[in-house]
């Protein structure tokens, strides 16, 4: 589909027609119902719980502040709120003024057996109008059996349908045939560069303290931008502010510690987690002096503060600090690299229909490596960071309408890379210098419910961005696709002197379709625009990627996507959800490199990049139980992800290095009884693109492999399967207070299965001209684990 | 700047012993692509340690044909080519096949005096023909110049790790030096100007470290602009011994200038021969600078056509 078939004119005329449409409804007295629905036990907020009015048949989600506001006709009404695992509220009002209602759920009680693996409404699959969005709450993603026993939101992610990953120690993850640099991750709307420790074997985010996780695969609402295929949003927790409570847990490979309670109950509350790995600490048992001496751990600290000032106003402080750090050999090699990221959150109810959220935010990313000291010896950092203000609004208009508007200013710093060594005492430096950008957006966007079964959301965003100085700007000449490109000038500018200014309009659009009760259509369209793009052509991205803006030679990446979807519950308690979506995605101004880039330390970098087109589709299905005594899920994606650059590949397009056209995922929970549970995945993908040689070369001793077509991703390594299992035995507390255990077992690849990451070719190691083909498996075999979890 | 990444294997190590990686041998049938001229050859100006020599070396110019990947026989020879090649200064050298083994041989005679100097001197520009079964090849390569090396300093290592292979305790050697004009031996620098590159070769008892990854490559000091005439970096004078010595071991440094163009081609065969692990980058044909003179024709050769000046120096390590 060509992106611009909806001319932006008739976009706006079509939005403001809508607009119209939805005050004209504006006639009867009417009032609103507001506040804020929280959990009675730790008084966290319920992100998304319904709030319906049973008379007046409408309903409204709270925000993922637990904010609501429901405007009603003057009258008795009976409000009922409820999310799922907790009991339904209800309370009969008498609307004739506008009114504060906050609400309190408590949660079910503990014999409740059957296992909910949605925090949501039981039937939101098919009411919410969003299609191509996974919510996962943190019960779920603790069930699912974790490599080493260590829960991990990113793998459990990699489970559901659309994403993928290209293997075991590959950082990130692929949604919808998108790159990794491609997925928007936020904490606490703080953007976080590198979601990876141990080189993707975990994620950075601390499973104890997070409250809410949703990934969007399309159909992104116009408040979010800057990335093109998909937006990750993890929510921290607030900490409980009425008591105290302490999460641990003792792994093989690392531990955990949280602590939450109120600062001042009721009205204000802290969480701080952290967790470190600990192999490093058997080093020194090692005979081997360097082992003895080496250094290597990751750790993370996540805290967040919250005040509630008044019934208008709380503000919100978060944080993040996490690093992974390597040290050996001497003259000691030395490499660490690592996260922080910050934001202040003013959250302010003008009135009962217009809220607001204003967020400062920071986030840095960077890596620093080392070898030696100042007389023999270089040290290499780079580094991303950027500071963000974010004011948002929503006005609850009518119970028809919500309307969301907005904005975000950021300024960035990018420093690609600058190393500095010492040659026998002398000093030299290499690399590019810093550059600077300032990124604005603008956006405005409605949810209106047309009738009672269609239901749309529309919106539009604005992106900005300006490439500034200081600094130099280069200019090169054109040449061969696929060759280096020279320098034809350079220019200097001067503080923030603008060097270059791309703009761009983002249209969003979803609509909903209910056939049934149980059942709707799902279409959606959305442009996104991404101005930061990730430097790496490695098969599997490393810590050493540098992060570059869109400049005067780098054009911003846009992509255009249309995803439709049918979603279908079965049973009267929606006991299983099911649900078929397409999608068509084509993106233009794709990063790729040419043969031999040099992409580190370059001040000439863009002289190595070239721009080509991609294309993504593919149909996903999901088969979820969610409720019972065994729950999961059944996801399978069709899907192809392909490229097309001048140069490569002889003009043709070729499948990206993370292409894979089956991909099943099945995930089991089983609850024996109170104390025992069992838990098991099954993932299978086709195997991803290679390239393969056909002839060798023999240069000066040397055996080069070549492929005389000049192909590329011409073969493909053998398919993914692997099994994990896991037991948990909740022990018993004999303290018979607060105190709660458990114990997990799992093993990952249970069958042992040396599954691939790559097939290569080299020389054998006696003798270099006879060549071999290798097949490298990260994970090798069965690796069982136990952990013990804790809770007071 | 890939270099670097030579690093991270280290870091792989721990995840190999954590994860149980591994890399197994496999059988695998592979297309055969149709085979193609290679063209393997420096032209070359030796200054040894001890005398300023020579260009009385023969220059070989090889020519062999690609063969399937995994033919572990020597490379079928191109049989039956013209081969020549003209200077600067307007002389023509024949190369001819006289063993029939496809080395395209000068063998004299070599000039030596000022205004005839011999076939290899910095500054030199070199253009290649080559008549091949009905096809016409040419290619051109400059000389660029070295500076001289003449003395190396040993230093002893403990027992250490660098990755997966333990290095035992013994001597590496921690610097080149060069004697200044006064005489005092200072440590070798890259040779004025940008972009001069270079590839160091390292022998010990006369066989040379011969495994791709050991390809020890220099763009002036380091391994990018901005390192123009300053001693060459830790990391290149690292990877001269890339296994540690013993006593009385004899060593040979190798210093060739082979000019940018050569040092691009060599990165990208390097890492197309050691392209492995996580960090794999997308396999691609090392480039070429043999062209068809018919442009229309199919027919294309590959390899590479080069003209290096040699810094040598062969000392006892004491």
């Amino acid at each position: 589909m060509h992106p611009d078939f909806l001319s932006m004119n008739k976009l706006f005329s079509i939005a403001f027609c809508l607009l119209l449409m939805s005050v004209s409804v504006l006639a009867q007295q009417k009032y609103t119902i507001s506040g804020h629905v929280k959990d009675a036990l730790s008084g966290e907020d319920i992100i998304g719980a319904s709030i319906f009015a049973q008379e007046a048949k409408v309903s409204v989600a709270a925000n993922i502040y637990g904010f609501y506001s429901l405007t009603l006709p003057e009258g008795k009404h009976t409000i009922v709120v409820s999310n799922l695992g907790f009991n339904s509220f209800t309370q009969t009002v008498d609307l004739n003024k506008n009114i504060i209602l906050d609400v309190n759920m408590q949660t079910k009680s503990e014999q409740l057996k059957e296992v909910e693996i949605t925090s949501e409404k039981s039937d939101a699959n098919v009411k919410d109008i969003q299609m191509s969005v996974a919510k996962l709450d943190i019960k779920t993603i603790q069930k699912v059996p974790a490599f080493l026993g260590e829960v991990d939101l990113v793998k459990v992610i990699q489970l559901l349908p659309g994403v993928t990953t290209v293997g075991e120690g590959a950082s990130g993850f692929n949604v919808r045939g998108g790159s990794i640099d491609q997925n928007l991750v936020l904490l606490d709307d703080a953007p976080v560069y590198n979601s990876s420790h141990l080189f993707g074997f975990f994620s950075v985010f601390n499973p104890d303290a997070v409250k809410d996780v949703k990934l969007y695969k399309g159909g992104i609402p116009a408040q979010y931008g800057g990335r093109l295929s998909s937006l990750l949003d993890v929510r921290l927790k607030d900490g409980n502010n009425k008591s105290y409570h302490v999460d641990g847990g003792l792994g093989l490979l690392f531990s955990r510690l949280s602590i939450e309670g109120p600062l001042v109950k009721d009205k204000s509350s802290f969480i701080i987690a952290g967790r470190r790995s600990y192999f490093d600490v058997f080093f020194p048992l090692s005979k081997n002096k360097d082992i003895k001496d080496a250094k290597a751990y990751f750790y993370d600290l996540t805290v967040k503060l919250n005040y509630i000032l008044n019934d208008k106003n709380r503000i919100y402080l978060s944080g993040y600090f996490g690093r992974d750090a390597f040290g050996i050999g001497k003259p000691e090699f030395g490499f660490n690299w690592g996260n922080s990221t910050g934001s202040f959150r003013w959250n302010h109810v003008y009135n009962s229909k217009l809220f607001s959220n204003v967020s400062l935010i920071y986030s840095n990313y960077d890596y620093l490596i080392g070898v030696g000291d100042d007389y023999d010896g270089f040290n290499w950092k780079s580094k991303i960071i950027n500071y963000s203000i974010k004011p948002e609004f929503t006005y609850y208009l009518n119970p028809k309408n919500t309307i969301t508007f907005g904005g975000t200013s950021t300024y960035y710093n990018f420093d690609p890379g600058k190393l500095i060594f010492y040659s026998k005492g002398e000093k030299g430096e290499l690399g590019s210098e810093p550059k600077y950008t300032l990124e604005n957006a603008l956006y405005a966007g409605n949810e209106q419910i047309i009738n009672g079964r269609i239901s749309m959301q529309y919106g539009v965003r604005f992106s900005n961005f300006n490439y500034v100085g200081k600094g130099t700007a280069y200019y090169f000449n054109d040449t061969v696709p696929n060759v280096r490109r020279d320098t034809i000038g350079s220019k200097y500018y001067s503080n923030l002197e603008v060097i270059k200014s791309y703009n761009n309009f983002e249209p969003r659009f979803s609509i909903k379709f209910d056939i049934t009760d149980q059942s709707s259509i799902k279409a959606s369209y959305n442009r996104t625009t991404q101005n930061l793009h990730l430097i790496s052509n490695t098969a599997a991205s490393t810590p050493l990627d540098v992060w570059v803006p869109s400049t005067n030679n780098i054009k911003p990446q846009l992509a255009d996507q249309v995803a439709l979807g049918y979603f279908k519950n079965f049973r009267e308690d929606n006991m299983y959800e099911t649900s078929v979506e397409v999608y068509y995605k084509e993106m233009r101004n794709q990063v790729d490199y040419i043969d031999g880039a040099n992409l580190l330390l370059n001040t000439l970098l863009e002289g190595e990049l070239m721009n080509g087109k991609g294309r993504a589709y593919g149909v996903e299905v999901y088969l979820k139980k969610a409720k019972g005594d065994f729950t999961g899920w059944l996801s399978y994606t069709l899907a192809r992800s392909e490229r097309l650059v001048d140069g490569i590949n002889n003009n043709e397009w070729y499948a990206n290095r993370f292409d894979k056209l089956h991909n099943l995922n099945l995930v089991g929970m089983y609850t024996l009884s109170k104390r025992v549970e069992f838990g098991s995945t099954f993932v299978f993908g086709t195997g991803t693109p290679t390239t393969f040689p056909t002839n060798r070369i023999e240069y000066q001793g040397y055996v080069i492999p070549h492929n005389v077509n000049g192909y590329r991703n011409n073969a493909r390594i053998p398919a993914y399967h692997r099994l994990d299992i896991s037991a948990t035995f909740h022990l018993k507390d004999k303290r018979s207070g607060k105190y709660k255990h458990n114990i997990v077992v799992s093993a990952y690849n249970v069958y042992a299965r040396k599954n691939p990451f790559s097939i290569y070719f080299r020389g054998n190691a006696d003798n270099p001209t006879v060549t071999e083909a290798v097949k490298f498996s990260v994970v090798g075999n069965i690796i069982p684990s136990i952990a013990y979890n804790f809770k007071f | 700047m890939k270099k670097l990444n030579s690093y991270l294997p280290i870091l792989l190590f721990i995840l190999t012993v954590a994860f149980s990686s591994c890399e197994k041998v496999i059988d695998i049938d592979l297309e055969e692509g149709e085979s193609q001229l290679v063209v393997d050859a420096f032209i070359t100006f030796y200054y040894d340690s001890v005398a300023l020599n020579s260009g009385i070396e023969n220059q070989v110019i090889k020519l062999r044909k690609t063969a399937a990947y995994f033919n572990n026989a020597p490379a079928p020879p191109a049989l039956g080519a013209t081969v020549k090649v003209t200077d600067i200064l307007g002389r023509t050298f024949n190369f001819n096949d006289d063993n029939n083994d496809g080395d395209y041989t000068y063998t004299g005679p070599f000039q030596l005096s000022f205004t005839n100097p011999p076939m290899g001197f910095p500054g030199n520009f070199y253009q290649l023909d080559i008549k091949y079964d009905g096809e016409e090849f040419t290619s051109q390569a400059y000389m660029d110049s070295v500076p001289r090396i003449d003395s190396l300093k040993f230093v002893f290592q403990e027992q250490a790790i660098q990755g997966p292979d333990t290095l035992k305790a013994g001597y590496t050697i921690d610097q080149m030096l060069t004697r200044g004009t006064d005489g005092i031996l200072i440590p070798t620098k890259d040779v004025k100007g940008e972009g001069t590159c270079y590839w160091f070769k390292s022998y010990k008892n006369d066989t040379l470290y011969n495994k791709p990854s050991q390809i020890n490559l220099a763009y002036d000091a380091a391994f990018g602009p901005g390192s123009d005439n300053v001693a060459f970096i830790p990391p290149i004078v690292f990877n001269l011994t890339p296994r540690r010595l013993k006593l009385n071991d004899v060593v040979r440094i190798e210093c060739w200038s082979i000019g940018l163009p050569a040092y691009y081609f060599l990165t990208l065969a390097q890492i197309q021969m050691t392209n492995e692990g996580l960090f794999a980058t997308p396999p691609t044909n090392a480039p070429t600078n043999i062209t068809n003179k018919n442009k229309d024709s199919k027919v294309k050769a590959v390899g590479w056509f080069g003209a290096a000046s040699v810094s040598r120096i062969t000392q006892v390590v004491k």
